[in-house]
């Protein structure tokens, strides 16, 4: 059982990986409730077991008890919540739907446990449309392919087919083998051949190791970023030609009065409120006139 | 007598087709046992997780009769039963068999020759809080070998067996993730370790020696209760059979001179706040013990923790009431180190208190005035 359910659970973990980087040690605290479901471990015991303070142990298993995936159990003892991971594992069953939509290469009959539906629902639509920037990729201990997205076998540039493990080191230049030793998550991102956020995270696969590779689509974002940049070098060019000068000028006069012209400066200082009303002080209503200095005095 | 309400806690998950329960009773043991491997069945093979964990759940609660535990045996025996993994971790919960030697044997042997490393470690983790798991810290699976190490009780029996694995996890030249999680969780377990078993397992060091540097010694120290560190390194209350000084052995007097200087440099770089107190103590109550510590108690004291500074100087107050002039007098060397460290309300306190031992006479006036101006022996 534990190990279906492990894996289904990660699966669902991984989606959140962008977002919630911080459910590290939840995630290692199920997953010793995961494999082994009988587990009678107090806190303490909890605490040695995943290498984490008490306190954090407290408060994550009071989090994971309010997310309905543990339960109290007699006095100081925890348990899988029945009703929570029966849900929990619905909605993974609808996500490993959205992958079946996705397009997933499967090299076995079953994932994590679950068989993979023919016909998706169309429930499963709305979920893929909610998550259309991710990829996932399962690899086997041999560096083999368990489960390719196709959307991320095309982000790295390769036929579905041809995704494995030495493929994914020829492209990154992370073997993937490294965290079949349990390493720590690694996160880091990729320019080519396609701007990529991506995660690798070892995981059981019926028994074995295996490594979660999860991509996300950051195209956007770095192409928000070069608009963000591309303005933002604009603004500082109209800057430095509009106000710079003028703004000597003034200083000049303020300098030495009696030898500076009013006029020349009055000029100045009427091109900065130009400027001024023209990037910052206009309203959306068009009366950014009124609020420009100039017109104050 | 009490009420039996078990019954009562399984109908309440009456989502799924509820079982009959295996009890002692033993008036209609055929169906209950076959309730109980339907539930095995459907945690084994349950077509949704939720089904799987209701079948978990009812497991835990059930209460199996000595044929349900027969039961459970016969899977585990079954090579290619897809129900053992569930089978060996419902006997590590309901474990009732461990009172039977035979079968703690078999669950050792089995554990001991098992290829499953998921069947391998639940088998360990049955015989947890049971000396013989002690034999599975070094275990080639690396999940038994951790699950021995959480299950480990710490006795005279078990230490021999931890830091033979510490020491040898050391000597590991690929350690991998899970082999160092096993020295981590064996280091945590030594917090714990009951002062009157330090002085066995320097017992053991002696005899076997330490060969993996001063590092991994310190680290090992440092997870040990410190004052019987103090009372065998320090004070020289040796060890039973054996004294340093007229031993002819000189591989043991090396290791005796290695565990010294690694407990010193313990004590002296973290001192434990129940050393400092009882050293406090101590230096009041015995003009000799003071003298003979008179270089290693200031060093204790210039590493006591600042924020454990207040408690001590209360400490001192409680020690110094109504005492002799003699004793305030030693006692306050201490203090006047320790004010050196102190600052805020604590600072203040220790000030404080210096201020009204010098009230008591001239001659202390004077004594405590030369020690804090350095000038005293």
């Amino acid at each position: 059982m534990a190990d279906g359910l492990y894996a289904l659970v990660q699966a669902a973990e991984l989606l959140a990986l962008p977002t919630e980087p911080c459910v590290e040690s939840k995630r290692r605290l199920l997953e010793e409730f995961l494999l082994n479901p009988f587990l009678d471990d107090d806190i303490q015991g909890l605490a040695l077991r995943a290498g984490m303070e008490r306190a954090a142990v407290e408060k994550d298993i009071a989090e994971l008890c309010l997310d309905g995936l543990l339960k109290e159990v007699g006095q100081r003892g925890y348990a899988l919540d029945p009703e929570g991971i029966g849900s929990e594992a619905a909605e993974v069953v609808e996500v490993a739907e959205v992958v079946e939509v996705a397009g997933v290469v499967e090299t076995t009959e079953e994932v994590g446990g679950v068989e993979a539906s023919e016909e998706p629902p169309s429930q499963t639509e709305e979920l893929r449309e909610s998550h259309p920037s991710l990829g996932l990729v399962l690899l086997r201990a041999d560096g083999q392919p368990e489960l390719v997205d196709e959307q991320a076998a095309s982000w790295l540039g390769l036929p579905a087919e041809d995704l494995n493990a030495a493929a994914f080191e020829a492209i990154t230049g992370i073997d993937p083998g490294l965290m079949l030793g349990g390493a720590p998550k690694i996160c880091f991102t990729l320019q080519e051949p396609h701007p990529l956020t991506v995660t690798l995270q070892s995981c059981a696969l019926g028994g074995e190791s295996g490594v979660l590779i999860a991509l996300q689509d950051v195209a956007l974002h770095v192409e928000m970023a070069a608009i963000h940049a591309h303005v933002q070098e604009e603004l500082f060019t109209r800057c430095r030609d509009e106000m710079v000068e003028p703004m000597l000028l003034i200083q000049q006069f303020l300098d030495d009065p009696d030898n500076g012209d009013l006029g020349q400066t009055r000029a100045a200082l009427e091109h900065i409120n130009g400027f001024l009303e023209e990037f910052l002080l206009n309203s959306p209503g068009g009366g950014g006139a009124e609020a420009a200095p100039s017109d104050a005095s | 007598m009490v009420l039996d309400i078990r019954h009562l806690r399984m109908e309440d998950s009456a989502e799924f087709e509820k079982p009959a329960m295996a009890t002692d009773a033993g008036e209609s043991a055929e169906p209950l046992e076959e309730g109980m491997e339907q539930l095995l069945e459907r945690a084994a093979r349950g077509t949704t997780p939720g089904e799987q964990a209701h079948a978990v759940e009812q497991l835990r609660q059930i209460l199996p009769s000595a044929e349900g535990i027969e039961t459970l045996w016969t899977i585990l025996d079954a090579a290619d039963d897809p129900r053992r993994l569930i089978a060996v971790q419902m006997l590590g919960f309901h474990r009732q068999w461990l009172s039977s030697r035979s079968r703690l044997r078999q669950a050792v042997a089995l554990a001991n020759r098992e290829r499953d490393p998921a069947v391998s470690r639940a088998l360990v983790w049955c015989l947890r809080q049971r000396s013989e798991i002690a034999e599975f810290l070094q275990h080639e699976c690396d999940g038994a070998a951790r699950e021995a190490a959480l299950g480990l009780p710490l006795n005279r029996q078990t230490l021999p067996h931890l830091l033979t694995a510490l020491h040898n996890g050391c000597r590991a030249t690929e350690t991998s993730v899970d082999r160092r999680q096993v020295e981590r969780v064996l280091l945590g377990k030594l917090r714990s370790i009951h002062p009157s078993l330090v002085r066995d397992l320097v017992d053991f060091l002696l005899e076997k020696g330490w060969e993996e540097g001063e590092e991994r010694l310190l680290a090992l120290f440092e997870t040990l209760p410190q004052l019987p560190l103090f009372e065998i390194f320090i004070e020289g209350q040796q060890l039973p059979d054996w004294d340093p000084q007229q031993d002819e052995n000189a591989d043991r007097s090396r290791v005796w001179q290695q565990l010294v200087r690694a407990a010193q440099q313990v004590m002296e770089s973290g001192p434990a706040s129940d050393l400092v107190r009882h050293l406090l103590t101590r230096s009041g109550e015995d003009d000799a013990f003071a003298r003979h510590h008179a270089r290693f108690l200031p060093k204790i004291l210039r590493q006591a923790k600042v924020e454990e500074g207040g408690e001590l100087v209360s400490h001192l107050e409680r020690l110094t009431f109504r005492a002799s002039e003699d004793k305030v007098a030693r006692l306050a060397q201490l203090l006047v180190e320790l004010c050196q460290r102190l600052d805020g309300p604590a600072g203040t306190q220790a000030a404080s208190l210096l201020e009204a031992w010098k009230g008591r006479s001239a001659d202390l006036r004077l004594k405590i005035y030369h020690m804090q101006q350095g000038l005293a022996d």
